[in-house]
């Protein structure tokens, strides 16, 4: 798997591709922009690689960090955020509401998090 | 070539269209029989003209062989004639003749024409005269007299108009008088008009057209009535002319804006009552805060000013000035307000006095009359006058609203005097420490740009103060004043109350520029265990800025400018109180805002503010889940470093990394181009791999 991934990003074809695909926004093709009128703002694209050492650090202080680990981190927040969000907005649809409210995303977060762990 | 010759003949004589139809229906048999090579297109309508008016064909029975083509090509006449010759059909001839002598004797003319009537035979108006005359039925007897005289008209008809059926020869009367004919022609198959319709402007047109013929009137009618789409012009006219009376009222602009902003207050109050409904538990203190303090504020924005510039002698003019300046020239213009009176709020006391003159001619003259009424009267008093005045305009647009509200509007009207009062003192303090009023301008201007967003279309001064309630506007704003009087007395119940207040506020208001902040937020605390729980103003404002999309366009514009010059100044305060070398240590938590950011982006959908601290609580119960798993799992593979491989698998642990998704096209897809070059190696030339193993 790992070789097949290699030979594809071997060239720089898709590099261009990958970053206007970056560009329009850090979700995929499957998450695509909002179907709303509002303009797209672009989501923040650095991650806090320095506050998420600090925050392991904090929780393990023992605990060390390879050398892009926390990027790896960093997505699987942002996972867990994206989950988090469909499912929260799976419960507003289900109450019927247009916003999501603190009891939805409670309602979230208890599933989420059961599921996030490792 | 005898035959032929004869077949000459025969069409001069027969190739009058004042062939029955029926007659030529006969004949035309024969000549399907006989001639069909000389079909020609148009004989298929001429059967229904054929099998037509039973009249014409004993007349015409004849004369319809001889003409054959009824109306039609001049072929077929020519075909009849033939035929009719071959078979020996003198009857005929000698008819076809006789009707011919009747249509005319223009023969060399009707020669000509011949060729042509094969194309005739389609037109619309050769058509619906064929339509016409077999229904005749409409008016029969009418009709009757009238084929009988167009019989008689029918020979000083042009020969272009012949046909060969009887009812034919009718027709050709009708196509001198060209206002009959053309409706005839005009067939634009509309909607269908009922008859009595085309009765009625028959009839109307009946007097018009007697000096053609009422034969014509008549059989338009008729005509009209068969066609039954066919439209009168003068009906057409009279429809197209004819348009409902537009009562266009000229729009109030002043009505209109204060309508608009009817429906803001009053959304604001609704969401303002359904807050304070479900605030009683405090859950949802902030946004009954923001909304309380936004009524407060735009409300209050106006008298307030009026009001705290009192309680300083000299100062209170210019500050009733300069607040009067401020929330006249918001109403006119907001930018240009805004500017103007954080430029009054800059400059000296004797500038404001002459920049309130000048925004006096600028400002409405109601503005500036209500505002100028109200200092004199207010002068002489005290923080209840000020409440006084505030209430009474309040309560105009209070008691303009819902009984139901009223209450709540005094609540609001309290609310938003100690609103206004903190920020007079400000005012107060910003005229006296320049420093401080840089602070407090921009507060004001956000309160009066909230205020103003109301208040800018409405000139009058009730609806100034007005405005912020949902309550009456500028339609109301005459009405309102009559409402002063019996409002008082309600308003007292809050006077008193928010004298009270007042005093408070008056009392911390002679205090330094960072007092005042402070004391705003005492003042707030203290309220908040009257009322809901505040927040800071700047908070506050903020929060109102939410619940107002409509406005929300100006309203960044607006705190733009505004919210610059407080950051510089609130930097000061914070240093001050924490001392010069504490160091803030924070515990390490991801920025909310990015969290914010991210999950709105995933969301797709409006989220609420105590969600998103829902969403940080989650996070940090999120990391310290996976912080854990991870030192299991390094633990478990006897290191003492998180490698890239625990991470994956914690990530195929969590159910994010399958077989069927790969790690990479994860990075490929949340991750920017940057990290993405880090995270997944490259392979290129030399045998290569970045970034290196």
């Amino acid at each position: 798997m790992l070789g097949r991934w290699e030979v594809r990003h071997g060239g720089c074809a898709p590099a261009p591709r990958r970053r206007i695909r970056t560009a329009a926004g850090s979700a995929g093709p499957c998450h695509g922009s909002r179907s709303r009128r509002k303009k797209r703002r672009r989501m923040r694209r650095t991650a806090p690689r320095g506050t998420l050492r600090k925050i392991i650090k904090k929780h393990k202080p023992h605990l060390r960090l390879a050398a892009n680990t926390d990027l790896l981190v960093h997505l699987s927040f942002l996972l867990f955020l994206h989950r988090l969000a469909e499912e929260a907005r799976t419960n507003a649809f289900e109450n019927k509401s247009k916003v999501i409210k603190p009891e939805h995303t409670i309602a979230a977060a208890k599933v989420i998090l059961k599921k996030s762990r490792g | 070539m005898v035959r032929w010759a004869a077949f000459h003949r025969g069409l001069l004589t027969h190739r009058q269209p004042a062939g029955a139809g029926p007659g030529s229906g006969g004949p035309e048999l024969h000549l399907h029989g006989q001639v069909d090579g000389l079909h020609v297109l148009g004989r298929a309508p001429y059967r229904g003209l054929g099998g037509g008016a039973g009249a014409l064909r004993g007349g015409g029975g004849g004369g319809g062989g001889g003409a054959g083509a009824a109306g039609g090509p001049r072929c077929f006449a020519l075909v009849d004639a033939a035929q009719r010759e071959d078979g020996g059909h003198p009857h005929q001839g000698g008819s076809g003749s006789g009707k011919e002598n009747k249509a005319g004797s223009s023969t060399p003319r009707r020669h000509r024409p011949n060729a042509f009537s094969e194309l005739d035979n389609a037109t619309p108006r050769l058509m619906l005269r064929r339509i016409i005359q077999n229904q005749p039925q409409v008016s029969p007897l009418a009709l009757q007299t009238v084929q009988c005289e167009e019989r008689e008209d029918a020979r000083s008809e042009p020969p272009s108009q012949r046909t060969s059926s009887t009812v034919e020869l009718q027709l050709p009367d009708l196509a001198p008088d060209d206002t009959s004919v053309t409706t005839f022609q005009v067939t634009r198959k509309r909607k269908k008009l009922s008859v009595s319709e085309f009765e009625r402007a028959a009839d109307k047109r009946l007097p018009q057209n007697q000096a053609h013929s009422t034969l014509d009137s008549t059989l338009a009618r008729s005509l009209r009535m068969s066609v039954g789409s066919v439209i009168a012009p003068d009906t057409v006219e009279k429809r197209g002319l004819l348009r409902r009376p537009q009562n266009r009222r000229a729009i109030d602009i002043v009505a209109f804006e204060g309508g608009v902003e009817q429906n803001m207050l009053q959304r604001k109050e609704d969401y303002l009552v359904d807050s304070q409904t479900t605030s009683m538990i405090g859950t949802t203190t902030m946004r009954t805060d923001a909304e309380v303090v936004l009524n407060n504020t735009e409300l209050f924005v106006e008298p307030q000013f009026d009001e705290r510039n009192h309680f300083p002698l000299e100062p209170q003019l210019s500050d009733s000035k300069t607040s009067a300046q401020r929330s006249n020239a918001s109403y006119p213009a907001r930018g240009e307000a805004r500017q103007e009176g954080l430029v009054s709020g800059v400059s000296t006391d004797g500038g404001r006095t002459q920049r309130f003159s000048v925004k006096d001619v600028i400002a409405d003259g109601e503005h500036v009359d209500g505002i100028t009424q109200k200092t004199p009267a207010k002068q002489g008093e005290e923080e209840q006058d000020h409440s006084q005045q505030n209430d009474p305009m309040e309560q105009f647009s209070e008691s303009e609203e819902m009984v139901g509200k009223h209450h709540v509007d005094a609540e609001y009207s309290e609310r938003s005097e100690k609103k206004l009062s903190r920020k007079a003192e400000s005012q107060l303090t910003m005229a006296q420490d320049g420093g401080a009023e840089m602070e407090m301008t921009p507060s004001e201007e956000e309160g009066e740009a909230e205020g103003t967003e109301h208040q800018d279309s409405p000139k009058t001064e009730l609806e100034m103060a007005g405005s912020v309630r949902a309550g009456s506007l500028g339609g109301h704003s005459p009405a309102s004043y009559s409402f002063e009087i019996p409002g008082a007395k309600p308003l007292k119940e809050a006077v008193e109350q928010t004298g009270e207040t007042e005093h408070k506020t008056v009392a911390g208001e002679l205090n330094a520029a960072e007092e005042e902040s402070t004391d705003d937020e005492s003042e707030t605390e203290d309220q908040e265990s009257e009322e809901v729980s505040m927040k800071t103003p700047m908070f506050v404002r903020a929060a109102a800025y939410s619940p107002r999309p409509v406005l929300s366009p100006p309203r960044p514009v607006k705190s733009a400018a505004p919210e610059l010059p407080p950051q510089p100044a609130r930097a000061k305060p914070v240093p001050k109180s924490s001392g010069a070398a504490q160091r803030k240590t924070r515990e390490p938590e991801i920025a909310s805002g990015l969290i914010k950011q991210i999950f709105k982006h995933y969301a797709k959908m409006p989220v609420t503010r105590d969600a998103y601290k829902v969403v940080e609580k989650c996070s940090e119960r999120y990391f310290k889940q996976i912080s854990s798993d991870l030192e299991a799992y390094s633990q478990h593979a006897g290191r003492k470093t998180v490698e890239m491989a625990d991470v994956e698998v914690l990530m195929r642990r969590q159910g994010l990394v399958t077989d069927k998704m790969p790690l990479h096209v994860l990075v490929e897809r949340h991750l920017p181009l940057e990290y993405r070059k880090l995270l997944i190696p490259i392979a290129v030339s030399g045998n290569k791999v970045i970034p290196c193993k």
